[in-house]
């Protein structure tokens, strides 16, 4: 295969896989010039791994699992984490609670919750989100299948209090 | 309260408002071949600090040897050779570099935190060996000329002294250099792994 025809297929991949990396840069970039930056690395990292991919997992799971270490293990530019952005915890639970089931403010609050999470949290709910079998997970972050269940619970327990509800 | 299990629904259907859009190869190729030069200008500004630390090792050396000795082609020959070392010694760091800055991220979360922080360690460690061995080539140079042409004075022992301080004081401070440099780093990276090794 040409090098053209291999950038073409790449391009064509990719371009299918976009939402996922847009989703990663705006759960872990803070501002824009930093989102557009993490974007272009994981871009480059894909890029650069891309000959060699097998195709063993499905070219999304190893976005996924390029992305996030992309994203996790990037050097911060700063100290302060996400977490400690001062965020106001009661105006978001009555917006939560306002908001009715689902809605698409609601999800603009996950994604605020989120956020808040740790950097390794953040990974496990944006997969359980994005419907990732366990087995897939595993395979993005390699963690047991029975670990995936114990950690996922507890951060669902941790959105929903931070939400304003009781677990 | 949150509904998850709805809000998985909502997740899917919501656009993620896109910052960049891909369209052509060109743009592909262009935004690669940038990114690809800023990576190459970051580790040539990075070596090239760490070439004027060695060069002005080397110089110092230089200097006290062809101030002792005039220009010879004995000085010159023990320059060349200290400047040989050091050569090697930034050579080394450049390959630690280059192996840093491809090492893949193909892996799961877990094999690459794990590979990142072992590559991490094993540069601190080049880095430290680098300075010390290139600190201790200059003194033990200094020391082994000051003996051969004053002999083993008092002075001269002093001088023993003094450099053994000085090598001690080097060492100290290329550490604190090293825990500078990937101190924060490592620390932010050994946090996720034990958090995700965590149950």
């Amino acid at each position: 295969m040409k090098a053209g025809d291999v950038d073409q297929e790449f391009l064509e991949l990719v371009n299918r896989c976009q939402k996922v990396i847009h989703k990663v840069c705006w759960l872990y970039a803070d501002s824009p010039e930093d989102r557009q930056d993490l974007f272009q690395e994981i871009l480059f990292q894909l890029w650069r791994s891309y000959p060699s991919f097998a195709g063993k997992s499905n070219f999304s799971t190893w976005t996924y699992r390029i992305a996030l270490n992309t994203a996790i293990t990037a050097l911060r530019k700063e100290t302060r984490r996400p977490e400690q952005v001062e965020l106001n915890t009661d105006a978001i639970a009555s917006e939560a609670a306002a908001a009715g089931p689902a809605s698409r403010e609601q999800v603009e609050i996950l994604y605020r919750l989120i956020r808040r999470l740790s950097r390794v949290d953040r990974a496990l709910i944006m997969l359980y989100l994005d419907d990732l079998s366990y087995r897939e997970i595993s395979e993005v972050l390699g963690l047991s299948e029975n670990n995936i269940g114990v950690k996922l619970n507890r951060i669902k327990s941790r959105l929903q209090e931070m939400a304003g509800g009781r677990p | 309260m949150i509904d998850l299990d709805a809000c998985k629904r909502s997740w899917h259907e919501m656009p993620v408002t896109p910052f960049v859009q891909l369209v052509t190869r060109e743009e592909l190729t262009a935004m690669i071949q940038t990114r690809t030069l800023e990576i190459r200008a970051r580790a040539i500004d990075r070596l090239r600090g760490e070439s004027y630390t060695y060069a002005a090792i080397v110089f110092t050396v230089t200097a006290i040897n062809w101030t002792s000795h005039g220009p010879s082609f004995r000085t010159f020959a023990s320059s060349l050779a200290v400047s040989a070392v050091i050569g090697l010694v930034i050579a080394a760091l450049a390959h630690k570099q280059t192996q840093l800055r491809n090492l893949s991220l193909s892996s799961n979360l877990k094999v690459s935190l794990s590979s990142l922080i072992a590559m991490l360690d094993s540069t601190g460690r080049l880095y430290l060996a680098a300075y010390m061995a290139c600190v201790s080539i200059g003194v033990l140079l200094v020391e082994g000329l000051l003996l051969w042409r004053h002999g083993p004075t008092a002075a001269v022992l002093l001088s023993f002294i003094a450099a053994a301080g000085f090598l001690v004081w080097c060492y100290r401070s290329g550490r604190s250099y090293v825990e500078r440099m990937f101190g924060r780093y490592r620390a932010e990276l050994t946090d996720c792994l034990q958090e995700l090794e965590a149950n």
